[in-house]
């Protein structure tokens, strides 16, 4: 529990804690659906997107070289 | 049983200015809830837009309406540059000779469905080629910089719904290159056919189907890919996209009891009343309609249970005379091997 209250006001690299960044976003931010903020910030949204046809249609689109997600085929 | 701020919702997305306090006690608005509801359907730009139109922004409290602003903000200034990338995505394709006809939210936003830029919520620019340009238009992205993959080329049963998401170097918005518009088993009751009229029109620049077809895109997207069909679920989104096609030629009682589809779709969203649509639905055809969703879903699970299978076994017979193959699989298992036997001796068995 202290940890977690510690991390709550711990300083991110940008020098805003979370605090700050709701009051800057307004109480809202807070009741907003995930989903809004991934399609808003694209880079999220290509984070989170999945793959189709995980495993057979095109196995290749992942690294060769590194080890897959598991657990095992299909994604 | 509707809550509240849905029925606010559906009042401000949907009714007159004066018809907004229809049914609603503004006291009793639960705002914070407003937003998830809202949020949880993608439609928040869409209701600041109509707050704005409707000028009911005296019903909300400041902070309410300056946060909702600026999420619509940075949404129109993100489709902006959906469009403009979507538009240089067609003369590339164009000019490689690929024709190309965009879809969903994209197809939306060309066909000026919408009253303005910002009122929908966009994830990426989905388009459908032919199936005879699969490998040409990798090659197009691959040699416009996107991400750099390593191909499998593998037997398929079926060919997939759309090749995997990818993002142009120095551009924002994902791209999605569909060869089907939905899964296999869900292809006997909406595919591509209905676009080959729109392919034979030639390569074109900026091309949208029908807006017919953007109807029954939508209907089959969300009771079908979504399971709507199968659990009742509704999506203001997709209805927002119905009610701003304006389709009333297909809003017909007569077309639309004609398709259990459409009909499952407008019987789920009828509590809202917002379509003027009086579906019969007596008890009979209420049992036969249970009967036959029953029926399609236990097709649609057998059919993926099955292909699921013949995918694999496809993939253990190709195993021995795909090299490439045979180091995917070889990576994934190093993964697991340690701590089991049989994956161990197949690990073994592969490395020889």
């Amino acid at each position: 529990m202290k940890k977690d209250s510690k991390d709550l006001t711990e300083k991110a690299p940008h020098s805003i804690t979370r605090k700050e960044a709701l009051q800057k976003m307004g109480k809202y931010a807070a009741f907003t659906v995930m989903g809004t903020f991934v399609i808003l910030n694209p880079k999220k949204a290509q984070a989170q997107s999945a793959n189709p046809a995980p495993g057979l249609d095109e196995p290749g689109e992942s690294d060769g070289e590194n080890p897959p997600t598991p657990p095992g085929w299909g994604g | 049983m509707i809550s509240l701020e849905e029925i606010f919702l559906v009042n401000i997305l949907y009714r007159p200015a004066s018809e907004i306090l229809n049914d609603v006690d503004i006291k009793s608005i639960n705002f914070e809830k407003l937003i998830t509801l809202t949020s949880g359907h993608l439609m928040l730009p869409a209701l600041f837009f109509n707050i704005q139109k409707k000028k009911a922004s005296y019903l909300f409290p400041k902070d309410f309406i300056d946060y909702i602003k600026n999420i619509f903000a940075i949404n129109k200034t993100r489709n902006e540059i959906l469009l403009a990338e979507a538009k240089q995505l067609s003369q590339l394709l164009v000019e490689n000779n690929i024709n190309h006809i965009f879809l969903k939210g994209t197809a939306l936003l060309l066909s000026n469905v919408f009253e303005d830029i910002g009122e929908r919520m966009i994830g990426d620019i989905d388009f459908i080629i032919q199936h005879k340009d699969e490998g040409k238009i990798k090659e197009v992205l691959e040699y416009n910089n996107s991400c750099k993959t390593k191909k499998l080329s593998l037997w398929r049963l079926f060919k997939p719904t759309h090749l995997s998401r990818k993002v142009r170097k120095n551009k924002t918005i994902a791209i999605e290159t569909h060869l089907e518009l939905l899964e296999p088993e869900q292809r006997c009751i909406f595919n591509s056919k209905k676009l080959q009229n729109d392919f034979k029109k030639g390569v074109k620049t900026y091309k949208t189907p029908s807006t017919f077809f953007l109807f029954e895109h939508c209907i089959y997207g969300i009771q079908l890919r979504d399971k709507g069909f199968f659990t009742s679920y509704h999506s203001h989104r997709a209805i927002y996209d119905i009610y701003k096609l304006d389709c009333k030629n297909s809003l017909t009682i007569n077309n639309i009891k004609k398709n259990i589809f459409k009909k499952h779709f407008f019987l789920t969203i009828e509590k809202f009343n917002i379509f003027d649509l009086q579906i019969p639905s007596s008890t009979v055809s209420l049992y036969y309609d249970k009967c036959l969703r029953v029926l399609i879903l236990l097709y649609f699970k057998l059919f993926v249970t099955i292909q699921k299978y013949i995918g694999k076994i496809l993939v253990l017979i190709q195993l021995p005379c795909n090299k490439n193959l045979r180091k995917h699989a070889l990576n994934k298992i190093t993964y697991h091997y340690a701590n089991k036997t049989l994956l161990n001796y197949i690990y073994r068995w592969l490395k020889e």
